[in-house]
């Protein structure tokens, strides 16, 4: 590995300082699961790494009365332990569990998998689904993005050299919700989607389905069509559910790679989609908030 | 330059390690002597180099040393009490569940937080505690009973033994 120094800031101010002093030639590290392998492969070779590790301001997850704060430095297992994103956001829990394995759980965190924004990154579909906003600060103040409008490509983002994510914040559902996240893979664990889909039902007056992928498509992508023929549809039988499973595979543009063909994602896809709308439909209900 | 100071607790003793920026609190410790922690893949994938830093099992090729900085570190070292091996590293032994011994550091640390956190794991829990830690030798099955019979002892379950407290 070849040497750098290594900064440890004690505040997000320190941090932007020492993001502004050394510019292009650092690289932010939340739980490093990402930073220190492409360190180790010589992937990345950064003059500076600016660790976010002790940072106590970046820590926790907190809920307040109609949203849910998600700060930088939580991990998965800590996700995945909270009762009330359990009870909130069951689809995100999912994808946390359905990640890695226990050991790298305990490191990585939910912000520094969508910074890395790879498309196979397991936060992405359900933040999509949730509509989470990412919070951003940097030298010249603080800004909101939602998750679809962050990431603007395969590993790019919209974040500036000078800034970091503080945070995602996600609105409690004010309905009961039910969801899921299926994923394909080759093997249990340690090992990235081939295509994964993730559904979440807002029932209630108004039903609503939102349906967006993972490792299909270079930019967060969700089945609007699908959606929308769910959403208006008043029973949904089996005929529906092959529908909106045909609409959804039609949007989605996957590549052909080591972890599966083009073609071969396309009807996992659509087999993914049906199975997580009848989840969705006959799953355990998660409460809403009480207004 | 290894001109950095860090200051942890190792197996309950303060140590202080000697570091560069780069290094990884694998390569550090073991430098220090720890030698139960293998460098097997340096990625993340096979779990040799599983430790428990502050009550967490993590694997230490993906944290920097200069981050453990006042962390709290158990190793397999630790667990042996006055040349008595700790419950599990018998257990191990005495289920055949070590060929090479290469993996054995990581599934024992592994299997330590997760007794430690769930006494009476199922054996989905087991599975699922111990899918980052890869052993191309023994096929797991050896490795599942081990941890069940060292559940067993800990709990006071094994006709007369230790008890957890002893642990
Ligand atoms: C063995 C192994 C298995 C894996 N399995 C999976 C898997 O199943 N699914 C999956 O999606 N991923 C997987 N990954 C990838 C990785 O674990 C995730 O992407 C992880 O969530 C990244 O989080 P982190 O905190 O470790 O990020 P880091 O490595 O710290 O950072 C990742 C990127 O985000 C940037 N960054 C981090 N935090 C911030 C911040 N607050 N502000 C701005 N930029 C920031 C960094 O600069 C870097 O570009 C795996 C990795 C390994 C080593
Ligand atoms: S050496 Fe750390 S996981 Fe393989
Ligand atoms: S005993 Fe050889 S790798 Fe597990």
């Amino acid at each position: 590995m070849r040497d750098f120094v290594l900064e440890r800031p004690r505040s997000i101010s320190e941090v932007l300082s020492t993001l502004q002093r050394h510019g292009k030639k650092a690289i932010v590290k939340s739980g490093g699961t990402d930073v220190i392998v492409w360190l180790h492969k010589s992937l990345k070779e950064p003059d500076y790494i600016v660790d976010l590790t002790a940072v106590e301001q970046l820590k926790g997850i907190i809920m307040n009365e109609d949203n849910v704060e998600v700060k930088a430095l939580v991990t998965l297992s800590e996700v995945i332990e909270d009762n009330s994103l359990n009870r909130y956001f069951p689809a995100l829990v999912q994808a946390c569990k359905s990640h890695s394995d226990p050991l790298i759980r305990n490191r990585a965190t939910v912000v520094g998998n969508i910074c890395s924004a790879v498309p196979s990154g397991d936060m992405i579909a359900p933040l999509v689904c949730y509509d989470a906003k990412v919070e951003i600060t940097g030298t010249n103040g603080s800004r909101k993005v939602p998750v679809s409008e962050f990431i603007i490509g395969p590993k790019r983002t919209s974040l500036g050299a000078d800034e970091i994510v503080t945070g995602i914040r996600i609105s409690l559902p004010v309905v009961e919700t039910s969801g899921c996240y299926l994923k394909a893979i080759r093997r249990e664990a340690l090992d990235i989607a081939q295509a994964a889909v993730c559904c979440t039902l807002f029932k209630g007056d108004n039903r609503e389905f939102r349906i967006a992928f993972c490792a299909v498509s270079a930019r967060p992508l969700r089945a609007t069509e699908a959606e929308k023929l769910l959403n208006s549809c008043g029973n949904i039988d089996d005929n529906v559910i092959e529908q909106a499973a045909g609409l959804a595979s039609d949007v989605v543009d996957p590549i052909t790679d080591v972890r599966a063909s083009r073609e071969y994602r396309i009807e996992m896809i659509a087999e993914l989609t049906r199975r997580a709308i009848s989840n969705c439909l006959e799953g355990p209900v998660g409460e809403g908030v009480q207004k | 330059m290894k001109d950095k100071r860090v200051t942890i607790t190792l197996n309950g003793r303060k140590t202080i390690l000697v570091v560069e920026d780069r290094t990884t609190l694998l390569n550090a410790l073991r430098e220090h002597g720890v030698t139960s922690l293998k460098r097997g893949c340096e990625e993340g994938e096979c779990g040799a180099c599983t430790l428990i830093m502050n009550g967490l099992p993590q694997k230490s090729c993906l944290i920097l040393a200069r981050e453990a900085e006042g962390a709290d570190i158990l190793t397999v070292e630790g667990l042996v009490k006055k040349g008595r091996l700790h419950p599990i590293q018998q257990a191990f032994i005495d289920e055949g569940a070590i060929q090479c011994g290469y993996c054995t550091p990581g599934m024992v640390m592994t299997t330590y937080a997760l007794l430690k956190k769930n006494p009476y794991p199922s054996d989905e829990e087991i599975r699922e505690a111990l899918t980052g830690n890869i052993c191309r030798c023994t096929g797991y099955l050896a490795i599942i009973r081990a941890v069940k019979k060292s559940a067993a002892i800990l709990s006071g379950n094994n006709g007369g033994g230790g008890t957890r407290e002893d642990y």
